[in-house]
């Protein structure tokens, strides 16, 4: 064919030229593919742990979206509980919190993404439910925040609890199970109610303001954001209670996958830990203090230091980390309060009375003894 | 038009032709019958309207804080805060070439320069400034020199193809650079590129890949070696069976699967690959319209001056078909330009993602109109300068006027 060329010069100019941008563009992708994980394929099970320490990073499916749990800040980084404890582990692991890989799960592709390795835990607002945890061959750790539905009305309504609803009219995301829930369980107490579906949130908040319903139900954990943000020509979060009843049950916290136990009790041996730090009254100030001369056995063996020349306790190196690795998560992240405080609180949720205050304050966060 | 004939047998003499013209315009287009007239008053309230509304949100209502707030959020997404000049050089060079090509093809017109100026005050005034205000400048300085040389090379006749071969191998090679600049040395992982960026970068690999493979499919679907016309057209109408989002969702989910551990790639490079096959499959079947329009007597015709098959398709049929299917081309870019927004599903946050993100931050619950208006302007702009653009390459290839 070559032979045939009238005018060589820019044929051979034209050649070079695609070349060397074969090269380059050859280059740029094993740049990427360097840069990139390999380690991205199956692994047997029980092995999660050392695919996480073997990377260097822990893979977690977090939302991007919820204020006080998961959402993304201006700056472009994550915040919330769901992230906390996601940097909780990270500190754990690596004496690290920030070697930690956020991956944005979608409500409807979160299970995929852990049942096909993508990431390497869970941490998404996911309610724990039998179906999950049997049928979608996932295992839920532990309790990080005990969610439920609730209702919330004008702040001057002369509704104060489910039965005053007789007659009203509630908004709702329309295909969710809050609209089941609702009509389930005011069904249930007899109360005539009508229910007036939304898209989301944004366009019930319209309606609400409108006067189009005397009241809108939702997660509390959710409420509790938009009441806070509730726009302030229209009153503020002043103009707005949660009234005390919940209609459902929605234990959030984090997912891993069956079969991997040994991941399984590490990552729930971490989150059960910032609780017991805080009943034992452990936190990111004193910590490095308390490790130096523990108080008491129990905060020795949690922080991994000798109590009165006793031999340190095997509760990290049984996990498969270093024995000190909560005084990591504790200085760097912090308690199950202190992360409280920093990340729900800060949407209006106090922790004080609610369930998910400590058991030694009534509520429903209990961390089993550490021995 | 004879119109004064009509006024001087009307005798209404102070009416200018021009007002007398656009009344009976409106006449016969807007108030022709009853119907047409209760149509024209309604539509004219109903825009009036829209219209209205929608500037007082504009200029009146709406709180724009939070785009300027989030701009990082949507520029740039996850993108790391320290690796953030890893971004500018590429941006300075696309400038600059963009300034230099204009300068080599066109002499300037006052409307363009109002459009630049516009988007640069738009810019620098309400979404660049500090230090950011100063690099965009920079790479204003850039475009300007750009064009300044090519306009030089206009009196230089010897600078000009120099220019011109500049001009090439800097389009061609800024795909690579930009790719090598964020990811090498210690550089941002692909998980972390996000906002407007990730969608300018998909959207240009899709079209730099994309074009140049669908034009190699177009030929080898039109040759006559049967391997080669059964493997093209597998690939395209494979391609073309499934949506991009289901592609995405197989990327993503079935292959990885199928593929063993050494092969498996990260998710940008699936997502590389994606945009450039899927793009390629629609360009392909664009191109081969546009092959079939060429009449076979110049392709005989060229034979028989001893022109090789090479010679024949390159320098004589698909020049030709390129030139006579270019409207087609740039619809299937501007659709590829806002479908990289699909990409969410792979799990970036590109500008999108971004807007979205940042209307769910609790000081800004309730700002999806903002946010969501903004994202439309980005986007509409980037699909109007490419339409514009394309309409600038057809006049300069004199098409439609033969």
């Amino acid at each position: 064919m070559l032979g045939h060329l009238s005018i060589p010069g820019v044929y051979m100019r034209f050649s070079r030229l695609w070349l060397l941008m074969l090269a380059l563009f050859a280059i740029s992708m094993i740049a990427v593919a360097c840069n990139g994980d390999d380690d991205d394929g199956a692994v047997a099970s029980g092995e999660t742990l050392k695919t996480v320490l073997d990377r260097g990073t822990i893979k977690v499916g977090v939302k991007d979206s919820q204020p006080g749990f998961g959402n993304l800040e201006p700056d472009g980084t994550f915040a919330g509980q769901d992230i906390e404890f996601a940097r909780a582990l990270a500190a754990a692991l690596f004496g690290n919190k920030n070697q930690v890989e956020f991956v944005v799960a979608s409500a409807a592709n979160r299970f995929e993404l852990l049942s096909s390795e993508e990431i390497d835990v869970l941490i998404r607002t996911t309610t724990w439910t039998s179906s999950r945890d049997i049928d979608l061959k996932s295992s839920f750790t532990a309790t990080t925040f005990y969610d439920g539905q609730g209702i919330i009305v004008n702040a001057n309504s002369p509704i104060q609890s489910l039965s005053d609803l007789e007659g009203s009219t509630i908004c709702v995301t329309s295909g969710t199970t809050t609209e089941v829930n609702l009509a389930t369980r005011l069904g249930a107490a007899g109360v005539n109610h009508t229910a007036l579906s939304f898209a989301g949130d944004a366009e019930i908040i319209e309606a609400f303001i409108a006067g189009r319903c005397d009241a809108w139900t939702a997660d509390k954990g959710n409420l509790a954001g938009q009441r806070t943000s509730f726009p302030a020509d229209a009153g503020g979060s002043a103009a707005l209670r949660i009234l005390p009843d919940t209609l459902s049950k929605e234990p959030l916290g984090p997912v891993v996958r069956d079969g991997d136990t040994e991941w399984y009790d590490l990552v729930q041996w971490v989150v059960f830990g910032t609780m017991a730090a805080d009943e034992l009254g452990v936190n990111s100030q004193n910590v490095t203090a308390m490790a130096a001369n523990p108080p008491s056995k129990d905060i020795a063996d949690l922080l991994g230091a000798s109590f009165q020349g006793a031999p340190v306790s095997e509760f990290g190196a049984s996990l498969g980390l270093s024995p000190t690795f909560m005084q990591d998560v504790l200085f760097q992240v912090g308690n199950y309060d202190e992360i409280y405080q920093r990340t729900i609180a800060q949407i209006g949720l106090a922790r004080a009375g609610s369930i998910n205050a400590s058991w030694l304050d009534g509520g429903l966060i209990y961390a089993p003894p550490i021995r | 038009m004879n119109a004064p004939n009509a006024l001087g047998v009307r005798g209404t003499r102070t009416v200018t032709p021009v007002s007398y013209r656009a009344r009976r315009w409106a006449r016969t287009q807007l108030f022709s019958s009853p119907a047409n007239t209760a149509l024209t008053v309604v539509a004219v309230t109903l825009l009036a309207f829209v219209l209205y509304t929608m500037l007082k949100f504009v200029f009146v209502d709406a709180d724009w804080t939070i785009i300027n707030i989030n701009r990082r959020l949507i520029f740039l997404g996850r993108f790391p805060q320290s690796e953030e000049w890893r971004v500018w050089p590429p941006m300075w060079l696309a400038m600059g070439l963009g300034g230099l090509s204009y300068g080599l093809l066109s002499r300037g017109s006052l409307r363009d320069l109002v459009w630049l100026a516009a988007a640069v005050v738009f810019i620098l005034g309400f979404l660049a400034h500090g230090m950011n205000g100063l690099l965009f400048g920079g790479a204003v300085m850039f475009s300007i020199a750009g064009y300044g040389a090519g306009r030089m090379a206009g009196n230089r006749p010897q600078l000009r193809p120099r220019l011109g071969t500049v001009a090439i191998v800097g389009w061609l090679l800024i795909i690579p650079f930009t790719v090598i600049l964020i990811s090498a040395f210690g550089g941002v992982k692909p998980a972390l590129w996000g906002g407007l960026l990730l969608n300018v970068l998909l959207a240009v690999i899709g079209i730099g890949v994309g074009l140049p493979l669908g034009i190699l499919l177009a030929l080898s679907r039109a040759s006559s070696l049967p391997v080669l016309k059964g493997v093209s057209t597998a690939i395209i109408e494979v391609t073309r069976g499934g949506p991009l989002i289901a592609w995405l969702f197989i990327a993503r989910f079935v292959l990885p699967a199928f593929i063993p551990d050494a092969l498996q790639t990260d998710v940008i490079v699936n997502a590389m690959i994606i945009v450039s096959l899927f793009t390629a499959a629609y360009v392909a079947e664009i191109v081969r319209g546009g092959l079939q329009s060429i009449d076979k007597g110049q392709v005989e015709a060229a034979h028989a001056l001893g022109m090789g098959a090479f010679h024949v398709t390159f320098f004589i049929v698909l020049p030709q078909a390129i030139r006579a299917v270019i409207p087609a081309l740039v619809s299937q870019m501007i659709a590829l330009w806002k479908d990289t927004t699909l990409f969410a599903v792979l799990g970036f946050t590109d500008a999108l993602g971004g807007a979205q993100a940042a209307y769910s931050q609790s000081e800004f619950i309730g700002r999806q109109k903002e946010a969501l208006l903004f994202i439309a302007l980005l986007f509409w702009s980037v699909s109007f300068g490419m339409s514009r653009l394309s309409q600038r390459v057809e006049k300069a290839l004199g098409l439609g006027e033969r």
